[in-house]
């Protein structure tokens, strides 16, 4: 819980710098915080060399793994769908291709406002970022609650990079391999399940 | 993409080589201080970019409902897959 608060603190002062203006345009650009990822990726590798059992226990992985991203995909999609039902404004298939995004916001919102215009375009973007900031943000509690697979699906995509990090911390780093390989089945999907409900 | 596995491989292997250095003990630590770094960069993000704040009313709404549906569906099978078939073999 606390880990959580931390985070959800981080972010809201994130936010309210941002609307007040309390740092210069250029003080620190998106561009800038790619370096900081990379300097997180290079720290998650070193806490994963460093761990003598780890690597161990890498090499008694098997085809479980392969289960977990076909179960984020299918829940995701049978998720989206309920809701999809009871959305007026959008079809069942629409409400999947934006869940089909997994996280990963960048690339869906662009095929979706290609495909289905700004609008539902918009919602994509939101979306993926709303779950991906769940994942962050909820990853403590949803291991305690949901077991330690629980973020990894939260994460979708992302579960390779950027919530990776928390997923290491939270999960364990015997996860680690898990929350990789599901990040990167997970993420080539995404282009086509995206446009084949963008389809209909 | 390529690049991030990459620095991540880079860091398994310096990971490897510094095990007898102490100080690298408290890796997590760090971890989290750069993750909390990169959240605060997200908010600002989000507190700098009118267009998210202002449309976060209606279409942020709509996108709310699509999000819960994805993610109680995905940790529910995760949380099924979790306790039939990993959590028996911790420990």
């Amino acid at each position: 819980m606390k880990g959580s608060l931390i985070i959800v603190g981080f972010f809201v002062l994130g936010v309210l710098s941002g609307i007040g203006d309390v740092f210069p345009p250029d003080f620190f650009s998106m561009h800038a915080s790619q370096y900081v990822l990379y300097v997180l990726m290079f720290l998650v590798g070193l806490s994963i060399g460093y761990d003598k059992e780890l690597i161990h226990s890498l090499r008694q992985t098997n085809w479980k793994i392969l289960l977990v991203p076909i179960g984020t995909i299918i829940g995701t999609l049978l998720g989206t769908a309920v809701i999809g039902v009871f959305m007026p404004q959008w079809s069942i298939t629409e409400s999947m291709a934006v869940g089909s995004g997994f996280g990963y916001y960048s690339l869906s919102s662009i095929f979706i406002t290609k495909y289905k215009g700004a609008a539902l375009g918009t919602i994509a973007l939101m979306s993926n970022i709303m779950r991906e900031i769940f994942a962050l943000l909820a990853t403590p509690l949803l291991v305690r609650w949901f077991g330690r697979l629980a973020p990894i699906s939260a994460a979708g995509a992302t579960s390779m990079d950027t919530s990776l990090p928390i997923i290491t911390q939270y999960s364990g780093r015997t996860y680690v391999v898990i929350a990789i390989s599901h990040g990167i089945i997970v993420d080539l999907t995404v282009p086509f399940l995206v446009t084949f409900f963008c389809s209909f | 993409m390529l690049i991030v596995f990459f620095i991540m491989v880079v860091g398994v292997g310096v990971g490897i080589g510094v095990r007898s250095i102490p100080p690298f003990r408290h890796v997590g630590k760090w971890i989290s201080g750069v993750i909390y770094f990169l959240l605060f960069l997200l908010g600002r993000e989000v507190g700098t970019n009118d267009q998210l704040l202002s449309s976060l009313s209606t279409l942020g709404i709509q996108a709310l409902l699509i999000t819960s549906g994805a993610l109680v569906g995905s940790i529910f099978c995760a949380w099924g897959i979790y306790k039939f078939l990993f959590q028996k073999d911790e420990r």
